[in-house]
């Protein structure tokens, strides 16, 4: 009998083969074979594509049993390539692999967590350690300005959201790196992820798997802040005056209390199989997950069904569907920023009690730290749902004429509705803060009859929907051909086009019917909408009609292309592959609506030659290059053309409701008629090769991006502004960005007896960021600092520097003595005699950098980059017998973060590192006094730049697999029971809650306002075959 | 290619003006900015000798506020600064979409919806000039004049537009916008949010006192006066002129009309329909009164103002809330001192519980600003007949007294000085908080004589106020001259 090593399922259609002579057969259904007339101590050659052949001696007439090893190798021999796949040995491109097997080892939530460390070149921050958060995925650096993801496509289809993926579903996923995604065209500037879901088998029988896990997750950090001792102290200290009288002992440690340990599991079940003409696969999942902050209030759960069906109708048309189903629910808190539950508890006086003695929550009073409230209470009145339905749908058929045309059509469609419910209760969270931000007494007037006349105050809720549709039609038609048995030729020729639309409604209510103000009744049916009476069928007013608004809007995207691809090589060993893609896009006017694309890459399967054939050192080495222009059009809709789309509106003078204010026009965001695609130049040289019997792989690339017309909306002045908000500026093409870097990985993989195999891996990537041109020389610059406190545009982009580099004053000490800045103000004549305004002793000292004798504006500079130098994955993994082991760590290096968490007023709670500030001549020199009403320590300065490289062991994981004997007498094939950690820890200097964390934004990405930790989580899990 | 020609999603700007209706509409969006001028109110108390930017005591609360406060401001303050320059210049922008559009079709009516836009634009440069002088405007010669050319300023043109030639040539601009509204104005109008012939006229007054042209400053706002449709309110009109029940009086010639019937966010306070100047002005929480409402503790009324008062000037209650009596039990349960407390606040604008609306409150004060009232007309018209040799200036000037002390038993004597240095210190008593003071001190070069009073004369706790001649004009943020390549181009005088 033969079965499969990892799954204990029987191999149906395995060859077997007696060494050396024509004499063989093939399993049946059941993996069972039999040979006759075998001679003792002949050789058998058991065999089948996709696994390790096995050779075996016969020694008896018993019957033998053969587990057959997948071979990593061989599985990922096929490359998907974009309209098409490719035997891997004869792609051109630098294109990455990343095998069920890997996904598996990994346990993800999310499948962006499955690529971080695994890659080298793609690199994955998290925006949040929240359930259910996004992540963000940059391939090879970030090179736009605007939006730097990559194209993502599941089974060809575009899904931007990968929140709706169950990662258990996925077979493989493809990351094409350089020119070659120029298939793809306008879409694949940032890269292009390709992920096929788990398909059946042909002539298979039924399986069943079901994989489940449980667990719990603390968070991975907390950050260090005074307890109340200290906490009196400083606040005495920074004031200048005596606040605290008595000095507390205990109080309250509001991290311990705000983060919670969570509870985590998943379950997934799946049937695949196949009759002659069929592969059919089905799957279910359910993932329930609470969060470290705030646990069920921030719980995120998703339910996914998917289906996959193949059928050959015709021997020569054969149709594919696939389709996704998702339901998911995430409730919401506050994050990264001020006034967030984390952020809160970072700042809140550590001497207020959680409860008062009636037992409700404590508000901060006027002498705790302004607009900051106590998180708890925050936590347990917000109220805030997002709901997602989404439903993806894929439909191809392929048609093969002539034995060497093969037409293909697929159409890809998404439809989503998102729905949001928020309800802001009346509360007072002290020190003027309630729902939204204030306390609005309720009143209700009425006239003489009962009739409402006006309502001023009151809770308020939230429903909104938001519809999205999106279709992708894509026709081609593939030649393929061998001339002179060596000349090897694909040609393709193909069309697509895309639309997708938007439509959005929003509602929003306030004062709940009979003056209540519990979510119960908020939520009661799940709309903002008047309610009828199940009873009385009749209309039940929620609100009263003047109290309800309104809204809608839209958006129609669409792409067309057309594109071309001819491969050609020559006995496998001269590669070559050429693509043309012709984009038009709705995003740009009629001046530059159109796009060419080109793309070329070539390769050298070197050990095809002659003088490497029989080399027993390398087993295989390809040399490649690729060379291409992609284009970018991901900017918003419209840009080319000024809309009439802001708010103008006025009160005439006598409105009594709010449909008595007169609503206008007004330009919008001017239009850019000029505005053009965004291209980049990619030059890609790169290496495969094998060593040792195959135990060794490697890969090397080298690359450098250049991106031209960078697409973004910088600040503009004034002097063009149309807008009440000035944060929205016209889409230009604002300059030019290079990345340079080397991606390295090494793989060694050996199985040194049947009990024992081991793997381990690493993979390196450099990335060297320089912004080289900038289009008429006005930098553009984002970022805030600190709170009202007048430090803007921190991030900037400019000629020479790296993208999004920090820009601030450099600090140079503390100053110690009065005569210290006197001696500084007499060199300082040309600034009435002040060397920094403001200063004095116990601040930080700046740097006058431009010599000017005193400090000013230009004395500012370079002060971080928050783009890595290098990042690197390590994997490792081995097994023996029956018991498996695997790890994985990822380490960033060269990254800088802005330490903003902090709300930095004299009466907010601080870091522990001011137990160390200045408190007298000759203290410290590198903690200032923080002194009420500092000038230089409000000001951005390295001060608050950090270095936040980082090492983290992302994944730890031993199973255990009862062997056949064990359980095949229960009816299963495989039972594997795990235990498995992730991000059990992290070294780094960083003193914030998360290094890895950015918001996605190429410039002020990382400044980080508290970003919600990952969490650290434990698990344990079983899978299950039968 | 086809496919790929979608029809813009709303309606764009070059598609427009086909109806009357839409004439309207654009002119709406045109006037939305006059309530973003807020910031415009809030900075020009806080820039006066006469308040105090007050705030958190425990942090640096507004930095811009507090730096324009004592007059340290530089160009490298942004925030309020900066909001009232690219607030007033959307407003600029928007209403020369108008008049871009003028000619397109012809309707009845339409010569006002164009009257109406003059108006909106002379009145959005004259805020620019009060605050930076002589700005960049695109300008163009039309029928013999100077004017501003009818077109919103193209994206790249800010590259290479330069500042007027000088602060009188801007208020020249102004003065053609207000010539060529005032005839096509009516003299009412069916909502308060229109202007009126009035409100242009009165504004053409200021506008040339502000350019020192007295005589014809003297005739137009003669003609207001004379007009017949203003008053001075007394009595229990006299105790609401700033509240909701006084809105849009009979001395009112012009107000900025604002709600609480829509709600608002922190995202865009110029979205508001309210008025955030109000919550500024309110005593900082824990504040429990049965009328008033808390706010954020800024423009906090100086001793010398409070001095400035007779004891039977009405005027003094009505422009000051006292809380000395609070502040000085020192308990922090019932009073938060702000930074340089006076215990006196900006009672004219002070928030209230009856107007409090829609969330969020603190943006949605639904007080108007009383941007031109007749009593300030009648003080303009005092000082141009005083400059300019006629006769009414004293009549004009008793006429505020008396309904200041219910009597004209303080009518003006030539034992007080002179009657121009009479009619100057009834401005700053008469318009006191209401955002006038800091222009009529640096328009009639008193500036550095009151701030040096109050540097002589204010509590010795307190910092002094280093203002110079070039703080007559506040500094075009360093980051607006950066983005408009302007460093060098339109510089700041001085700073």
């Amino acid at each position: 009998t033969v079965i499969e090593a990892s799954s204990g399922q029987p191999l149906p259609g395995v060859n077997v083969l007696l060494k050396n002579t024509a004499k063989g057969t093939s399993t049946d259904f059941d993996g069972n074979f039999k040979l006759n007339e075998v001679p003792i101590n002949s050789v058998i050659v058991i065999s089948y594509i996709g696994f390790i052949t096995q050779e075996i001696t016969i020694k008896s007439s018993e019957p033998i049993n053969v587990s057959l090893q997948e071979d990593a190798e061989s599985l990922s021999e096929i490359v998907v390539i974009g309209y098409g796949t490719q035997k891997k040995k004869e792609s051109t491109g630098a294109v990455s692999v990343l095998d069920t097997e890997a996904i598996e080892k990994l346990n993800p939530q999310r499948v962006e967590q499955a690529l971080q460390g695994q890659i080298a070149g793609v690199n994955v921050t998290s925006t949040s350690g929240s359930p259910g958060a996004g992540a963000n995925i940059r391939i090879r650096g970030v090179s736009t300005n605007g939006d730097s993801r990559p194209l993502i496509l599941v089974d060809g289809n575009v899904i931007e959201d990968l929140s709706v993926l169950n990662p258990n579903d996925i077979k493989s996923i493809n990351v094409l790196k350089d020119a070659t995604a120029g298939i793809y065209g306008v879409r694949g500037a940032n890269g292009v992820v390709l992920i096929t879901t788990k398909t059946g088998r042909k002539a298979s029988e039924l399986k069943y798997s079901v994989d489940v896990y449980s667990g719990f997750q603390t968070t991975s950090q907390k950050i260090d802040v005074l307890g109340p001792r200290d906490y009196a102290i400083y606040v005495n200290d920074a004031l200048g005056e005596t606040v605290f009288f008595e000095y507390p002992q205990t109080g309250t440690d509001w991290q311990d209390e705000v983060f919670q340990t969570a509870a985590i599991s998943d379950i997934n079940f799946s049937v695949s199989g196949g009759g002659e003409k069929s592969a059919y696969s089905f799957g279910v999942s359910n993932l329930d997950q609470d969060g470290i902050v705030g646990a069920g209030k921030s719980n995120y759960r998703r339910s996914t069904a998917r289906f996959s069906y193949q059928y050959d109708i015709l021997d020569n048309l054969k149709l594919s569907s696939t389709g996704i189903y998702t339901n998911s629910k995430k409730n919401n808190l506050g994050e990264n920023g001020i006034g967030a539950p984390l952020y809160n508890a970072v700042n809140i006086n550590p001497n207020l009690a959680i409860f008062d003695i009636d037992g409700n929550f404590t508000s901060p009073t006027s002498v705790d730290a302004i607009e900051i409230v106590n998180p708890l209470a925050q936590i347990a009145n917000t109220h805030n749902i997002t709901t997602i339905d989404r439903y993806s749908a894929t439909l191809g058929l392929d048609y093969t004429f002539f034995e060497k045309f093969t037409v293909s059509s697929k159409l890809q469609i998404n439809y989503a509705n998102v729905l949001d419910d928020i309800f802001r209760p009346v509360i007072d969270f002290g020190n003027n803060f309630s729902k939204s931000g204030s306390v609005r007494p309720v009143s209700i007037e009425t006239d003489d009859n009962g009739q409402f006349v006006s309502s001023s105050g009151g809770n308020e809720i939230v429903d909104n929907s938001a519809f999205f549709t999106d279709y992708t039609f894509d026709g081609y038609i593939t030649y393929e051909d061998t001339f002179n048995e060596d000349h090897n030729l694909t040609v393709l020729l193909g069309g697509s086009a895309f639309r997708t639309r938007g439509r959005f409604y929003g509602q929003t209510g306030f004062v709940l019917a009979n003056d209540s103000n519990s979510v119960d009744d908020a939520f009661a049916d799940g709309s903002v909408a008047n309610k009828i009476d199940p009873v009385t069928g009749r209309l039940v007013p929620r609100f009263r009609e003047d109290q309800l608004e309104n809204g809608a809007d839209m958006f129609d995207v669409r792409l067309q292309s057309f594109f071309t691809r001819v491969q050609y090589n020559y006995k496998g060993k001269y590669l070559f592959s050429a693509v043309l893609r012709r984009d038009g896009s709705s995003r740009f006017g009629p001046n530059n609506k159109f796009g060419y694309f080109p793309s070329g890459s070539i390769g050298w399967n070197v050990s095809d030659e002659d003088f490497l054939s029989n080399s027993n050192t390398i087993n295989f080495l390809k040399l490649r290059a690729s060379y291409g222009i992609i284009g970018n059009d991901r900017i918003p809709d419209f840009r080319f053309i000024t809309l009439l789309d802001n708010e103008g509106s006025v009160a005439p003078g006598n409105a009594i409701t709010q449909t008595d204010i007169l609503l206008g026009v007004a330009p919008g965001v001017p239009g850019n008629p000029n505005l053009k695609w965004e291209e980049q130049e990619t030059l890609n040289v790169g290496f495969d090769a094998r060593f040792f019997d195959n135990k060794v792989s490697l890969t090397v690339d080298a690359f450098r991006k250049q991106t031209n017309d960078l697409l973004f909306d910088p600040q503009a002045s004034g002097l063009i502004n149309t807008s009440l908000s000035p944060t929205v500026f016209p889409t230009i093409n604002a300059g030019t960005v290079v990345n340079k870097g080397i991606e390295f990985s090494i793989a060694y993989n050996n199985s040194f007896s049947e009990d024992i195999d081991f793997n381990i891996g690493f993979n390196l990537t450099t990335l060297e960021n320089e912004v080289t041109s900038v289009n008429g020389n006005i930098p553009p610059t984002t970022g805030e600092f600190g709170v009202g406190i007048n430090q803007i545009n921190i991030s900037r982009m400019v000629p020479g520097f790296s993208l999004g580099h920090y820009f601030g004053y450099e600090t140079n000490g503390v100053y110690q003595t009065q005569a210290e800045i006197d001696a500084l103000n007499a060199n300082a004549a040309d600034n009435d005699g002040v060397f920094h305004t403001g200063a004095e002793v116990g601040d930080l000292k700046f740097v006058d950098r431009n010599g000017n004798g005193y400090i000013d504006e230009d004395d500012r500079t370079v002060i971080g980059e928050p783009i890595p130098d290098v990042t690197m994955g390590f994997n490792i993994g081995f097994r023996y017998k029956n018991i498996d082991f695997s790890a994985n760590a990822f380490a960033s290096i060269g990254n800088d973060m802005v330490r903003d968490y902090e709300r930095k007023i004299p009466t907010a709670n601080i870091g522990t590192f001011a137990l160390d500030r200045w408190q007298g001549t000759g203290t410290s020199n590198s903690t200032p006094s923080f002194a009420n009403g500092s000038v230089s320590t409000n000001t951005f300065s390295d001060f608050y730049v950090e270095d936040a490289s980082f090492l983290r062991l992302q994944n730890v994981q031993i199973g255990l697999t009862f062997g056949e004997k064990t359980v095949s007498s229960l009816g299963v094939d495989k039972l594997r029971i795990y235990l498995s950690g992730n991000n059990l820890f992290t070294i780094t200097d960083y003193s914030g809650y998360d290094p890895s964390a950015s918001t996605g934004s190429p410039l002020a990405g990382t400044i980080d306002k508290g970003f919600y930790p990952v969490a650290k989580s434990y698990l344990v899990g079983v899978n299950l075959n039968f | 290619d086809d496919f790929v020609e979608v029809e813009p999603i709303p309606i764009t700007s070059d598609n427009f003006f086909n109806t009357p209706e839409e004439y309207d509409d654009a002119l709406i969006g045109a006037y939305d900015l006059l309530q973003a001028t807020f910031w415009n109110v809030l900075t020009s108390v806080v820039a006066s000798d006469d308040f105090i930017a007050g705030g958190d005591a425990s942090s640096i609360d507004q930095p811009t506020l507090q730096n324009v406060n004592l007059m340290d401001h530089t160009p490298a303050d942004n925030n309020q600064i900066r909001d009232i320059w690219t607030l007033m210049n959307a407003g600029m922008n928007r209403t020369n979409f108008v008049l871009q559009n003028k000619n397109k079709i012809e309707f009845d009516g339409k010569d006002e919806i164009i009257a109406q836009a003059y108006f909106l634009r002379a009145y959005y440069t004259f805020e620019l000039a009060k605050f930076f002088g002589n700005v960049p405007l695109k300008v163009e010669e039309r029928n013999g004049v100077n004017r501003i050319v009818d077109i919103p300023v193209i994206p790249g043109e800010q590259f290479s537009m330069d500042r007027t030639e000088s602060v009188a040539a801007t208020y020249e601009l102004i003065e053609e916008d207000l010539k060529e509204a005032i005839p096509d104005l009516p003299i009412t109008q069916d909502l308060p949010y229109k202007a009126t012939k009035g409100a242009a006229q009165a504004l053409l007054g200021k506008v040339y006192l502000y350019n020192n042209k007295f005589t014809q400053a003297a005739t137009v706002l003669n003609e207001v006066v004379n007009s017949g449709q203003y008053s001075l309110v007394t009595g229990e009109d006299y105790a609401n002129l700033f509240t909701t029940a006084g809105e849009n009086g009979p001395e009112s010639v012009y107000e900025v009309q604002y709600t609480n019937v829509e709600g608002a966010g922190w995202g865009c306070i110029a979205c508001s329909e309210g008025n955030y100047f109000i919550q500024f002005n309110g005593p900082r929480s824990p504040f429990n009164d049965p009328i008033y409402a808390s706010g954020w503790g800024f423009n906090l009324v100086t001793p010398q103002l409070y001095d400035a008062f007779d004891d039977d000037d009405m005027r003094r209650d009505l422009t000051i809330f006292d809380l000395r009596d609070l502040a000085a039990l020192e308990d922090n349960s019932v009073y938060t001192p702000p930074n340089e407390d006076t215990g006196m606040y900006n009672h004219k604008y002070m928030p209230r519980k009856a107007d409090l609306g829609e969330s969020v409150a603190q943006l949605t004060h639904p007080q108007n600003y009383r941007a031109i009232r007749f009593a300030d007309v009648l003080l303009m018209a005092a000082e141009a007949e005083a400059q300019s040799g006629g006769s009414n200036a004293e009549s004009y000037l008793n006429q505020v007294r008396a309904r200041a002390y219910g009597n004209n038993s303080h009518d003006y004597t030539a034992a007080e000085g002179s009657l121009l240095d009479a009619i100057y210190a009834e401005r700053r008593k008469e318009l006191a908080g209401e955002g006038h003071r800091f222009f009529d001190l640096v328009r009639t070069d008193r500036a550095q004589g009151a701030f040096d009073d109050y540097n002589a004369t204010k509590p010795t706790d307190f910092d002094p106020v280093t203002y110079e001649s070039k703080n007559r004009i506040f500094p075009i943020p360093l980051v607006e001259l950066e983005l408009a390549q302007a460093v060098e181009r339109w510089g700041n005088p001085g700073y």
